[in-house]
């Protein structure tokens, strides 16, 4: 199957807003997916997209930080400031341009299905859960708020097979989504984040699933505690890619 | 080294990314390159010289019994006592690098009145802000559970929390307004992401004065534009170039 370029499609789809002297917020228009969903492709942010996005250089050598559904770019100030003071717009046109050309080039892929395959791993996440406060924190605060017990909780969460979405937070951490079709729990961030969450903490956070890589403040719901970590020691590089399966195993007590 | 520790301080560590992304910077160019140089957090050390030694402070403008910005020579024996920090969280201390060789690189001072020695206020810039719930009370209080990953602060009366989002990126200066409603401004140290929505960004001359506050203190937020923002860093800039007087 062709797909006629979509050039000035994928454009109009980006929204760039400055946010501060050096960084830049891309976002994309919620209709993006939608709109190449009903020309045939997949969607644009999926995990290939996301690895590419993440694994980018920025011509300027910015930062490229992603988010759920948006690209933020930020400036060395050192080095820009004067660029940034003198060329915002020309800067700004390029970054939506940076961007286009990356999805443009994976919208023109799509197109061949001998590309289209993401190569993807799946990992077994062996778990601690229990009653244990020192383990599974907020387990109780989970079940009240979807009016279920401990134990469906625990079902629903062993039952769903969460995809690396995109890396962030800490180095070795991934925003771990259900993949379409999982069992729903609802898992609102506490009001204020705990000052220390413990490293290998298994915690719940609006709709993603993710584990701490070392101690620190956040402010998700903890459920459990494993001894896995992933973040190559060697490197500093994570072990896992947007688009790795992963699946939670309870440890046998 | 020709500098012993007589007492170390609260925090003493080489940061790539320190609080005052200026320090480093101007005591570059005050050393020279090759210069080390510390964040010191809460106290300082005590110094004692074992042998002729060059040194500069960073430091907020009046906040020291020690000229700032500029090099300190210390004779064999001479004592620098830096546990009272002036009412400020953290200075930076620069060490020549091999300070008895010569010829040493040419050293500077900045002049006096440039806009390199700030002071210490209670007024914080913002380059962008997407929410006016910030300006809805006079003062916040930088509470004890800071640190560089996040600086947290409540507010005097109560501020209408905000909402979860999608996580998106979050840089040094970010603030994070979790449905508590008490602001949180991320760190050099803090999280690449975050799911509390972001209010605002601190204005990147403004991060110094950030980089000062002790918990307990007060600050209160003013909106200046992009633009403006960005004036004050080529300010700075100028001034790197400007006010470096060679001694």
């Amino acid at each position: 199957m062709k797909f006629e370029p979509v050039k000035n499609n994928i454009l109009n789809k980006i929204s760039a807003c400055w946010i501060s002297e050096r960084e830049l917020a891309l976002t994309f228009n919620q209709a993006l997916d939608q709109d190449l969903a009903t020309e045939g492709m997949p969607r644009i942010l999926n995990a290939r997209v996301r690895r590419n996005i993440s694994q980018s250089r920025h011509p300027d050598d910015a930062k490229v930080v992603l988010g759920a559904n948006c690209v933020h770019i930020t400036w060395d100030i050192e080095s820009s400031a004067r660029k940034l003071a003198h060329e915002s717009q020309t800067i700004l046109d390029q970054a939506i341009q940076w961007l286009g050309a990356l999805l443009q080039e994976e919208a023109n892929k799509s197109s061949d299905s001998s590309t289209n395959d993401l190569i993807a791993k799946k990992i077994l996440i062996t778990t601690k859960y229990g009653d244990a406060a020192e383990i599974s924190h907020d387990l109780e605060k989970i079940a009240r708020e979807n009016q279920l017990t401990t134990a469906e909780i625990l079902q629903r969460h062993l039952a769903t097979t969460y995809v690396v979405a995109f890396p962030g937070f800490q180095p070795g951490f991934a925003y771990l989504e259900p993949l379409e079709g999982s069992p729903k729990i609802k898992a609102p961030r506490h009001e204020t984040p705990r000052a220390k969450v413990p490293a290998g903490a298994v915690a719940l956070g609006g709709p993603y699933c993710g584990i701490y890589p070392a101690d620190g403040p956040g402010g998700w719901n903890i459920i459990g505690l494993t001894a896995m970590r992933f973040l190559d020691p060697t490197n500093g590089r994570d072990t896992w890619q947007p688009g790795d399966l992963v699946q939670f195993v309870e440890e046998i007590k | 080294m020709t500098i012993e520790i007589i007492k170390p301080a609260a925090s003493m560590l080489p940061q790539r990314h320190p609080m005052d992304p200026w320090a480093g910077r101007i005591l570059h160019l005050v050393l020279g390159y090759n210069a080390d140089i510390l964040e010191c957090t809460l106290t300082g050390p005590i110094l004692r010289a074992t042998a002729r030694t060059i040194l500069a402070i960073g430091a907020p403008e009046g906040a020291l019994p020690y000229p700032v910005w500029e090099p300190i020579h210390l004779s064999a024996g001479e004592e620098l006592d830096l546990r009272k920090l002036g009412g400020c969280s953290r200075i930076y201390l620069a060490l020549a690098s091999d300070s008895t060789s010569r010829p040493s690189p040419p050293m500077c001072r900045v002049a006096a009145g440039s806009p390199l020695r700030a002071s210490k206020s209670g007024s914080i810039e913002l380059s962008w802000v997407a929410d006016d719930a910030l300006f809805s009370d006079a003062a916040f209080q930088l509470l004890a559970a800071s640190d560089r990953r996040g600086l947290r602060y409540a507010a005097a009366t109560q501020v209408k929390g905000g909402r979860e989002i999608p996580p998106e990126p979050m840089t040094y200066g970010a603030v994070q307004l979790p449905p508590s409603g008490n602001p949180i401004i991320v760190g050099p140290d803090g999280p690449l992401t975050g799911g509390y929505q972001r209010i605002a960004t601190v204005a990147n001359t403004s991060l110094r004065n950030l980089a000062w506050q002790l918990p307990g203190d007060q600050i209160s937020f003013t909106k200046i534009s992009r633009e403006a923002a960005l004036k004050r860093v080529l300010n700075l800039e100028d001034a790197l170039v400007r006010d470096l007087l060679p001694c």
